[in-house]
């Protein structure tokens, strides 16, 4: 491919993730992510939360069906209804919190995790009363939302960058295989 | 006060936690003792459906600020817990404030280990 007059100045934007010339762009973003989001999900980490997810979602639907059979029992009324779409509600908001931390995990640099304290850093975390061991991906996506990713891609040359490219990939798999 | 998730926590906090004084400290013992269940029974509904409100606030600030889990549970317990609601907006409050603190005085970078 020739290069174009506006990667030589290096003033066009320098995209990571741009082998792709010819497919449209959004198709390759979504293939990205349902891939990141699987790979994420199939990490043995991940394993007691799916656990957690389809034990609670089972009880608290099984909650809502008792008291929807008590709404429509004898001694049951409107409150009992209103209680069994309190109980399904719960269950509902399980599974958004399911997929959020699922979603975070796979994308690191998603504008969720990005506010007004700025970035899930081993200081950052909520630590101190109830300490929970931050893993290296954790730390290196960290690393990676701080901007180092940002200043590589800044100035260098293509080669500089897929060898940067390379390295992160060979830190996350060994980070991956730690667990 | 709505626009961040903590100040939404905290105002159903504070929401939350004068419902459940009155359904405790009033509802509950006219009900016992005057077997008066009116205040009891609509306040609880109530109660009932603002506790939900506040799960959902108090969800959103856990996921954003990637609160320990251990918190959440104390968050939810506070929702039907007396006086643990106050008690705890306040702690959390103190905790996020301290936080975003250290963190806007020292480089985030430098904090990260090179594995």
């Amino acid at each position: 491919m020739a290069p174009e007059p506006g990667r030589l100045c290096g003033s066009s934007s320098t995209s990571i993730r741009d082998e792709s010339a010819g497919a449209p762009l959004r198709a390759v973003l979504y293939a990205g992510t349902v891939e990141r989001v699987f790979r994420t999900a199939i990490r043995l980490r991940w394993l007691p939360r799916h656990v957690l997810l389809i034990v609670l979602v089972t009880t608290l639907s099984l909650l809502g069906r008792w008291q929807w059979d008590v709404s429509e029992s004898q001694r049951g009324g409107l409150q009992n209804l209103l209680y069994a779409f309190q109980w399904w509600f719960m269950a509902a908001m399980v599974i958004y919190g399911w997929a959020r931390l699922l979603h975070d995990a796979a994308h690191p640099k998603a504008p969720a995790a990005t506010n007004t304290i700025p970035v899930p850093t081993a200081s950052g975390s909520d630590g101190e009363r109830w300490t929970r061991r931050r893993s290296t991906s954790e730390l290196i996506d960290a690393q990676l939302a701080t901007g180092d990713s940002a200043s590589a891609a800044a100035g260098e040359s293509d080669d500089e960058l897929a060898a940067y490219n390379d390295y992160l990939a060979r830190l996350n798999q060994r980070a991956e295989r730690a667990h | 006060m709505l626009n961040t998730p903590l100040g939404r926590y905290r105002l159903l906090a504070y929401i939350v936690g004068t419902f459940l004084i009155v359904l405790f400290f009033v509802g509950i013992p006219l009900q016992a003792w005057a077997h008066n269940d009116f205040v009891a029974k609509y306040i609880g509904i109530l109660h009932g459906f603002l506790y939900l409100v506040y799960l959902v606030a108090c969800l959103e600030l856990v996921l954003r600020f990637r609160l320990h889990v251990v918190r959440f549970l104390l968050m939810a317990a506070a929702g039907f817990v007396p006086f643990l609601s106050f008690v705890m907006e306040r702690k959390t409050t103190s905790y996020l404030q301290a936080r975003e603190h250290r963190l806007q005085s020292t480089p985030v970078a430098a904090s990260a280990p090179t594995d």
